[in-house]
């Protein structure tokens, strides 16, 4: 289970790694930030369990997928238009999303 | 009746009720810029939120083959968009770029309709099938995917009529793929989880490349975070519980 989370992380890590280094960031820094906001699985995990149980997980899970969604949609996507073409950003969106799917698919099963 | 006839019949009515995704249209006399950009969005919320449920569907039969398939649909739609001309082109009353955009996105829920065609035929198939009911699921889950047309093709220059008329052709291949689906199971099953992906893939494609930079031209960022979202959700709720 934690490996599975270990590896689902890199992943998001160079998410939001990418979403900061364009902003400016140093790698170095954005790396730490995305291990810390990693680090919210640790207290979240234990505060979950401790609160809503098994039960509550859904609703978890559905709220970080909604924020996420408005994420990308009000500040990546548009940001990404800005700055290169549409067809570049269809494909490695696109490319991107497949990836995932499938590490979560391959982390799952 | 034998069955055959009772599943392309029920393909040939959910087909027709894609059609009904224009009527909300009929209501909306104006194309302003913000409505192009707000219809845009609408098109875009709910074709990433078929994607999604397609992609769910396609997973239990193999989720290698899945994403294989959907690489394949967004190559595929990268190739066709680079072979159809921008300039010269007619499609219906439109013409040029408008055109191009509107045929893709009537070949995209095409692919999209021949793998849910597909999917229906396989996953009833030699069991016992609940023809109303299951006729009735497909016609509902339908409609929104006709709104989802007219929503992409109205900002382009179709009419709504037309835009009606492209969203019953595209529910078309459904029935015609449904019956030999439905007749050969064991042929169809392995080709399913392609399918479904190769849709998926070309949707999702369509959505970044044209409905989401047309949705930012002409309204805000919170606007078009809202309303895909919005219409996401109600898709994915609407295809999932249904």
């Amino acid at each position: 289970m934690a490996g599975t989370l270990g590896l689902h992380n890199v992943a998001e890590g160079a998410a939001i790694s990418a979403a900061l280094i364009e902003r400016g960031w140093h790698p170095a820094k954005a790396a730490l930030l995305s291990a810390g906001t990693m680090a919210t699985h640790v207290p979240a995990a234990v505060a979950t369990a401790a609160w809503v149980g098994v039960n509550g997980r859904p609703w978890g899970l559905g709220f970080s997928a909604g924020a996420m969604f408005y994420l990308i949609l009000v500040e990546l996507m548009p940001e990404s238009y800005r700055q290169r073409g549409h067809t570049g950003i269809a494909i490695t969106a696109s490319a991107a999303m497949s990836i995932v799917v499938l590490l979560h698919a391959i982390l799952v099963s | 009746m034998p069955a055959v006839v009772v599943v392309l019949l029920a393909g040939l009515i959910t087909a027709l009720a894609t059609g009904l995704g224009a009527i909300p249209f009929l209501f909306v006399r104006t194309l302003s810029p913000k409505v192009i950009a707000f219809s845009n969005a609408i098109a875009a919320g709910l074709m990433l939120g078929a994607s999604f449920t397609l992609v769910i569907e396609g997973m239990p039969f193999g989720t290698w083959q899945t994403i294989i398939g959907a690489n394949i649909g967004v190559a595929f739609i990268l190739i066709t968009q680079f072979l159809l001309p921008d300039e010269g082109l007619a499609f219906g009353q439109l013409r040029g770029g408008g055109a191009q955009k509107a045929l893709l996105m009537v070949i995209v829920m095409t692919a999209h309709s021949f793998a849910e065609g597909v999917a229906v035929g396989v996953a009833f198939g030699g069991g016992e099938s609940l023809a109303t009911l299951i006729t009735i699921a497909i016609a509902i889950h339908n409609i929104p995917e006709g709104l989802a047309i007219t929503a992409a093709m109205r900002p382009r220059g179709a009419s709504v009529a037309s835009s009606a008329w492209w969203s019953v052709f595209s529910s078309l291949p459904q029935p015609l793929m449904a019956v030999p689906a439905f007749l050969f199971v064991d042929a169809f099953a392995p080709v399913l989880p392609y399918g479904l992906g190769f849709a998926a893939g070309a949707m999702t494609y369509m959505v970044f490349r044209e409905l989401l930079p047309d949705a930012y031209a002409d309204a805000t960022r919170p606007e078009v975070g809202l309303i895909v979202s919005l219409s996401f959700t109600a898709m994915v709720a609407f295809q999932l519980l249904i």
